[in-house]
């Protein structure tokens, strides 16, 4: 990072700039949790009220049988278990791949890698197609099983660069003292490896996390009870009559919070490994 | 389905072109001290982490004609324009799914680029300074070129992603009104599991496909070129 000199005015002018960009990144979300924590005939006024009356009640409503037919628990429980599991199963994946893919050297490595990242480009629903042939040949609709394969296949290959770049920046001569003293490879690279890139690891798993917690197009197609999810639930507040607004600001509202609470323990390390390929090339 | 394919480009390559610009100003204007920088970098992921079907919820609230914010402030600030229906009418319901699409991608372009302009070296920066440099020329032929292994990331995965955007889409039009806003996820979506077309749908998917797959190795081809020099 370079600095040069400002003219005050212009460094004022820049504070504002970022200050609207804030903003604009801000205001929608704000907007949905007070939208959340208001009465309808409150949330439609405009120019809207300073101040209002706060409800509980669109909480209430979500949580309740009103909406989802009361089984909203139920499908945060699904998709916690599915997000979890997919993020176990595509971490530790990720973390060998990776691993082999930082430490050694063999015939046809550079196209390995490159074939790991050129998997993310293919397109979900490209596949959607094919898939619900499987899945109803295999028997597994509306499953978690069915979700967390299909999450772990998707996402693996973003957690197996993640790790390679995070594994990338520790000192080789750290394993190799530690098999010099008599642990296996296995053995030094849990031991020290794994140990000396936990942030990186936590970050990989909380980016799993979210992107499995968030995926839309997969639940919506290969479930319909058992397995459904929070992303496809509240598509049923989308009824023939128009959106019901205070509980989708409510459910927006709870379900965001996980991601916001995972991103908040790992947020360096996120940003880090989100970015890495850009930084070294 | 030329159609379809019209419209996906046409909502990619604004969408990324738009973000590329957005994003790169705010890296350069985080790019220097400011206080509470953990703060700022967190508001700036918020909306990266935000369920998409939730942001298209969300900005349907925001886009509304009688009770949306955006009517409002549009009328606020002065623009005679009246209640507009953004998401109703053809002509506009792009634009407002294109700016949806700004708004909950934008953050990755400022990470990615922030990051890449944090690890610029030094150097280069201090001789064109000796040397009488304007700050519009060092930008120009010193970070711009520097920059460019972070610029292709950025392109190569925004193009990508765009491309297959469903979520938010499905949220906001659900492809309409008619087909204004069929990007080819959504019209595959639709061919397959609403009519049931899957040989068409299929058809479709090879053709999303071969488009990202053109895009992905223009980018990568540029990427490998530039760093091998």
């Amino acid at each position: 990072m370079y600095q040069t000199r400002y003219k005050p005015i212009q460094r004022l002018m820049f504070f504002w700039l970022l200050l609207i960009f804030l903003l604009w990144s801000l205001l929608p979300v704000f907007w949905t949790i007070r939208m959340s924590i208001m009465h309808k005939v409150d949330a439609f006024t405009l120019p809207p009220p300073l101040v209002f009356e706060t409800t509980l009640n669109h909480y209430g409503d979500i949580f309740s049988k009103t909406f989802f037919g009361g089984r909203f628990f139920h499908y945060f429980f699904n998709s916690t278990t599915i997000a979890s599991g997919a993020t176990i199963l595509s971490v530790a994946l990720g973390s060998l791949g990776g691993y082999s893919l930082s430490r050694f050297k063999f015939r046809g490595d550079k196209f390995l890698a490159f074939s790991v990242i050129a998997s993310r480009m293919m397109p979900p629903i490209a596949f959607a197609i094919p898939l619900f042939f499987l899945i109803r040949g295999w028997k597994i609709y509306d499953t978690h099983i069915c979700l967390i394969v299909i999450y772990t296949a998707f996402h693996a290959p973003f957690a197996t660069w993640m790790m390679k770049g995070f594994f990338d920046e520790i000192p080789i001569h750290v394993e190799e003292a530690a098999m010099v003293d008599g642990c296996s490879r296995l053995g030094a690279f849990l031991r020290t490896t794994l140990p000396l890139s936990a942030p990186g690891f936590a970050a990989t798993a909380v980016y799993n996390f979210i992107l499995s917690w968030n995926e839309f197009l997969f639940a919506l197609m290969f479930t319909s009870v058992k397995a459904k999810t929070l992303p496809v639930a509240a598509v049923e507040l989308i009824g023939e009559a128009g959106v019901e607004w205070g509980p989708m600001a409510a459910m927006g509202t709870v379900s965001v919070l996980p991601a916001i609470i995972f991103t908040l323990t790992s947020q360096r390390y996120l940003v880090r490994g989100l970015t890495l390929g850009a930084v070294k090339g | 389905m030329v159609n379809s394919l019209r419209i996906t480009l046409t909502f990619s390559l604004s969408a990324v072109l738009l973000e590329f610009v957005i994003g790169l100003s705010v890296a350069l204007l985080l790019d220097r001290k400011w206080r509470g920088g953990a703060a700022i970098q967190l508001i700036v992921i918020i909306p990266l982490i935000i369920m998409p079907i939730v942001v298209g919820l969300m900005w349907r609230f925001l886009w509304n004609t009688d009770w949306g914010l955006i009517n409002y402030i549009l009328t606020w600030i002065g623009v005679p324009m009246g209640k507009i229906n953004w998401l109703g009418d053809p002509t506009t319901a792009l634009f407002a799914v294109i700016v949806t699409e700004i708004w909950s991608n934008t953050p990755f372009v400022i990470l990615v680029l922030f990051a890449g302009l944090r690890s610029l070296p030094v150097e280069p920066f201090e001789s064109a300074m000796v040397d009488g440099a304007s700050r519009w020329q060092m930008f120009l032929h010193i970070t711009l070129p520097l920059l460019t292994p972070a610029i292709a990331v950025v392109l190569t995965f925004r193009t990508i992603y765009s491309l297959r955007q469903f979520a938010t889409i499905y949220a906001l039009t659900a492809g309409g009104p008619g087909y204004a806003t069929s990007v080819l996820s959504v019209f595959i979506y639709h061919t397959g599991f609403r009519y049931y077309q899957a040989g068409y749908s299929g058809a479709l998917s090879v053709i999303l496909l071969s488009v990202t797959v053109a895009f992905g190795l223009f980018y990568f081809k540029w990427l490998y070129g530039k760093i091998e020099m």
